[in-house]
C-alpha cells in the first residue's frame, strides 16, 4: 500500500508540474488520521496529501459527472476544459468504462492513475500505480446473504425487505454517492407529474428504492458505496448485486468489463427470450 | 416502529369501487398500434371476457416505465398487464424489444423484493387478435384471483 | 438539586413500569429510536443512534389535511391524529435533549406549531449521560456536556454502582414520585461522584472548537469554495441533526382522495432553493455556506441560540467525512 501511495504522489506531481491535468482527484487522510476522504489536488506542492490504502472505497468517478461534475458541469465557462487525473481503484475503473460507454465524457480529458486487481476491464489506465487483490471474502459474503434470502418464501422475503425499506429516511445519500446517478433531474424530484412521492411512507420508500435499483440495472458496477453510506443500514449492496447477477444471467452482460458492449437495457436481441410473455 | 403518528392512507380512486365478490383490478398499458386495436376488435366482435381491465393507451410498450407499474399498485391495481405488438412488428421497429428486456428485469427485481412477479404480466396481441385479447384477460384475471388482492 | 439513585438491575423494571402507563420511546437499534413494548426491546449502547429523537416531536411525515372529492364537493378533514398520549422519551443523550429548547424557538416563533408543542408538553425526557463520548462529539464547544441537563426532565448518570438520577424539572419530579418505590435517596458522596465523573467525561472530548468569532463568519470569504469540495449534496447531515428543522409541504394523492403532508427537507439538496425564478445556490459551495451561516449566524441573530448541539453525527455519518469542527475553525471571523 505504501508503494501505491508513493506512485500516486510521484505521478500526480509529474502530471501537475507538466500541466497535463488541472486537478488530481484522490484520497487523503480525514479528520481522525485513519479514514480516507476525497481530496482535490491542484498544486504540485499538495501532492503529499495523497494516500492510498484498503479503506479508500469512495467512488471518485462520481466527481467527474453530473450537474457539478468536473468533466460535465455547465457551471463552468465553456472555454475552460478541465482535465482531470483520477486515482481509480478496480471498481472505479469499471465505473469509468461504463460511464464512457454512456458517453458521459471524453476519454482524452481523463488521466487514469489506475489500481488494478487482474480482472478484465477492457480499459488501460494511463498509469498503473498499483495492484491489489480481489476482495473475494466480501463477494462471498454478499453471495451468501443473497442465497439466504432466496431460500425463504416470497412472502417472508417481502416482509424482510419491507422492514428494511421502512427504515429509509430519503436522505438520497445512496443516489448522491453513485456515479451512475448523474441525472440533472432525478425522477424522484420530478413533480410534473410526481411518480415517486417525497414522504417516507413505506410504499413511497419502496417506490424510490425499487426505481433507483431498476435505473441502475445493467449499469451498476458494484462499488458498494451506496451500502456503506446508508445511515440506517439498509443492505443496498444485496439488491444491486442481485441485479448485476440477473443481467449477467439473462443477457450475458456485465457492466464495466467491455467498453464496446452496449449496456444490457439499452440493447436487445431480436430473439431475446422472455418466457412470461403470453 | 417509527413515530406513533405515521399513517398511510390507502388512496383508491372513489370511482373504482371495491366489488363484491372481489374481482382483481388490472391496469393494462396497451400500445396504440396493435394491442389497443386488438382490444377494440374484441369489443366490436362482442366477445365476452372479464371486466377487470382498465386500459391506458400508449404509443408503444417501449414507453412503459416501471414507475407506471408501481404507481398502478399504489393506486389500487392488483395486477398490471403490458401488451404490445409481436416482436418484429413494432410500429417503431424496436420499442417492444426494449420493453421485453425491461419487463424481464423488473419482474426479477419484484420477485427478489417479495412482490409476486405474476402481478406484472406481458402479452403480444396484434390488431387482428381480438380473440387472443379476450383470452389473455381471462387468463390473467384467473391468475390474479388465485393470488388475491395486493393489499390484504 | 434533588437526586435519587437507581440500582442497575432496577432499570428494566423501571422501564417496564413506565410502559404500563406511558408510550415509551427509546433507542431500538443502532440507527433509531422507536416505541418499545418492553424493556428488552431497548438497545442501549455507548454510542447514540444514528437518527436523533427529533422525529417524535417533529415527525418526518406529518399529515396536515386530508381531502376527499365526491362529485363537485371537496371535503377536508383533519388528519386522524391519535389521541394525545403521555410519552416518555428515554435514553436520549444530553446533546439530543439540549436540541429541544433550541428548536422550540423556531417552532414557537411567528407561527406557533401547535402540534409540535402539544407533543412537547406530553413528552417527559429522561436522558442518559455519556460515559464514553465518541470521537466526533463536541458538545462542550456548544455549552453542553456529556452529563448536561439542558432540555431533560431527568438525567441518569452511570456511577460505579447504579445510576445517579438528577431531578431537573417539576415534570421529572412528578415522574420520580410516581415510581418512588424503585428509587433510593442519593447522598453527598454520590452527588460528588457524579460531578467528578462529569469532569472526566468533559475532558475526554477529543476535539473542541472555540466558537468565539463565529458570528463574524464572512459570507464573501473565498474559503467557502474549498471547504465543501467533497460534499455530495445528500441529506444525511440535515436529517440526522437534532436541530435541523427545514421542511417541505407536499400533496400526495389522486384526483379523488389524498393528503397534504409536511416532510423533512434539506438545504443541501439542489432542489431546495430552486424556484421558477432560478436557483440562487446552484453549487454545493453555496449550499454548504448557507447551512453553516444559518446554524451559526442567522439563527442565533434571529432566535438567540446556536443551531447546533455538538452531537457530531454530521461528522460521523457524512459519506465523505467533512468535519464541521474544522470548517468552523476555518470560517471564524
Amino acid at each position: 500500500m505504501q508503494a501505491i501511495t508513493e506512485n500516486i504522489r510521484r505521478e500526480a506531481r509529474r502530471l501537475l508540474q507538466e500541466e497535463a491535468v488541472d486537478v488530481v482527484i484522490g484520497y487523503e487522510l480525514g479528520w481522525n488520521g485513519v479514514q480516507p476522504v476525497p481530496v482535490f489536488v491542484a498544486q504540485p506542492a499538495d501532492v503529499d496529501k495523497l494516500i492510498f490504502n484498503e479503506r479508500c472505497t469512495h467512488n471518485l468517478a462520481k466527481y467527474l459527472v453530473g450537474r457539478e461534475g468536473y468533466l460535465t458541469s455547465r457551471f463552468r465557462p465553456s472555454e475552460e476544459t478541465v482535465r482531470v487525473g483520477l486515482v481509480a481503484h478496480p471498481a472505479v475503473m469499471r465505473t469509468i468504462v461504463a460511464l464512457l460507454r454512456e458517453y458521459q465524457f471524453d476519454r482524452a480529458d481523463l488521466t487514469i492513475l489506475g489500481i488494478v486487481d487482474g480482472t478484465p476491464v477492457g480499459l488501460e489506465p494511463d498509469v498503473e500505480v498499483g495492484r491489489v487483490e480481489v476482495d473475494s471474502a466480501k463477494e462471498e459474503q454478499i453471495r451468501a446473504q443473497i442465497e439466504e434470502l432466496d431460500r425463504v418464501s416470497l412472502a417472508e422475503r417481502g416482509e424482510w425487505w419491507r422492514k428494511q425499506f421502512s427504515k429509509c429516511i430519503r436522505c438520497y445519500a445512496c443516489r448522491q454517492v453513485c456515479p451512475f446517478c448523474y441525472c440533472e433531474q432525478c425522477v424522484a424530484d420530478e413533480n410534473q407529474p410526481q411518480w415517486i412521492d417525497r414522504s417516507p411512507s413505506l410504499w413511497n420508500n419502496m417506490a424510490w428504492n425499487l426505481i433507483r435499483t431498476y435505473h441502475l440495472t445493467g449499469r451498476c458496477t458494484g462499488c458498494g458505496e451506496c451500502d456503506r453510506v446508508c445511515p440506517v443500514d439498509i443492505p443496498l449492496r444485496l439488491i444491486n448485486s442481485r441485479m448485476i447477477a440477473e443481467v449477467s444471467l439473462a443477457f450475458n452482460f456485465v457492466a464495466g468489463t467491455d467498453p464496446d458492449a452496449k449496456p444490457a437495457l439499452a440493447a436487445f436481441q431480436p430473439d431475446d427470450t422472455a418466457e412470461f410473455v403470453r | 416502529m417509527r413515530s406513533s403518528e405515521e399513517t398511510e392512507t390507502l388512496r383508491v380512486s372513489e370511482t373504482l369501487r371495491v366489488s363484491d365478490p372481489w374481482e382483481p383490478r388490472i391496469f393494462a398499458f396497451l400500445c396504440n398500434w396493435c394491442s389497443y386495436v386488438g382490444a377494440d376488435l374484441a369489443g366490436t366482435s362482442r366477445l365476452v371476457y372479464p371486466a377487470t381491465v382498465r386500459i391506458i393507451r400508449l404509443p408503444c410498450t417501449g414507453r412503459v416505465d416501471p414507475v407506471f407499474i408501481l404507481r398502478s399498485f399504489q393506486r389500487g391495481a392488483d395486477g398490471v398487464l403490458v401488451s404490445g405488438c409481436h416482436p418484429g412488428d413494432c410500429h417503431y421497429s424496436k420499442g417492444n424489444f426494449y420493453a421485453r428486456r425491461r419487463m424481464r428485469m423488473f419482474r426479477a427485481l419484484l420477485e427478489f423484493t417479495g412482490i409476486d412477479p405474476r402481478r406484472v404480466q406481458m402479452s403480444w396481441v396484434s390488431a387482428s387478435e381480438g380473440q387472443k385479447w379476450a383470452q389473455v384477460v381471462t387468463e390473467v384475471t384467473q391468475e390474479l384471483i388465485a393470488l388475491g388482492p395486493l393489499r390484504a | 438539586m434533588e437526586a435519587r439513585i437507581l440500582k442497575r438491575e432496577r432499570l428494566s423494571q423501571l422501564i417496564d413500569a413506565f410502559i404500563e402507563q406511558y408510550e415509551v420511546i427509546a433507542p431500538t437499534d443502532d440507527s433509531s429510536y422507536g416505541i418499545i413494548g418492553s424493556a428488552s426491546e431497548m438497545h442501549l449502547t455507548k454510542a447514540k443512534p444514528a437518527k436523533s429523537p427529533k422525529d417524535f416531536l417533529f415527525p418526518q411525515r406529518e399529515i396536515l389535511i386530508q381531502y376527499v372529492l365526491s362529485g363537485e364537493q371537496v371535503a377536508l378533514a383533519d388528519p386522524p391524529v391519535p389521541a394525545p398520549v403521555d410519552r416518555i422519551l428515554f435514553g436520549t443523550r444530553p446533546c439530543d435533549a439540549a436540541a429541544f429548547p433550541v428548536i422550540d424557538q423556531v417552532f414557537g416563533w411567528d407561527e406557533v406549531d401547535a402540534a409540535y408543542f402539544q407533543r412537547r408538553e406530553r413528552t417527559v425526557v429522561v436522558s442518559i449521560a455519556c460515559d464514553e463520548p465518541c470521537e466526533t462529539c463536541f458538545c462542550t464547544s456548544l455549552g453542553g456536556s456529556p452529563a448536561g441537563i439542558e432540555g431533560s426532565d431527568l438525567l441518569l448518570t452511570p456511577l460505579r454502582e447504579g445510576y445517579h438520577v438528577q431531578i431537573i424539572t417539576a415534570r421529572g419530579q412528578a415522574l420520580v414520585e410516581q415510581y418512588e418505590r424503585l428509587f433510593q435517596e442519593s447522598d453527598r458522596v454520590r452527588n460528588r461522584e457524579r460531578a467528578a465523573l462529569e469532569d472526566t467525561w468533559r475532558d475526554a472530548i477529543a476535539e473542541t472548537v472555540d466558537l468565539a468569532g463565529i458570528e463574524g463568519a464572512d459570507f464573501e470569504s473565498p474559503v467557502w469554495e474549498t471547504l465543501a469540495q467533497a460534499c455530495v449534496d445528500c441529506g444525511i447531515c440535515t436529517f440526522l441533526c437534532p436541530t435541523c428543522h427545514c421542511f417541505d409541504i407536499q400533496d400526495e394523492g389522486d384526483p379523488n382522495r389524498g393528503e397534504r403532508v409536511r416532510v423533512w427537507d434539506a438545504c443541501t439538496f439542489y432542489e431546495y432553493t430552486r424556484t421558477h425564478a432560478g436557483q440562487p445556490r446552484p453549487t454545493h459551495h453555496r449550499r454548504y455556506r448557507q447551512r453553516i451561516m444559518h446554524k451559526f449566524r442567522y439563527y442565533p441573530e434571529n432566535l438567540g441560540k446556536v443551531l447546533c448541539v455538538g452531537c457530531g453525527r454530521c461528522i460521523q455519518y457524512c459519506p465523505v467525512q467533512i468535519d464541521l469542527r474544522a470548517v468552523l475553525e476555518a470560517v471564524k471571523g
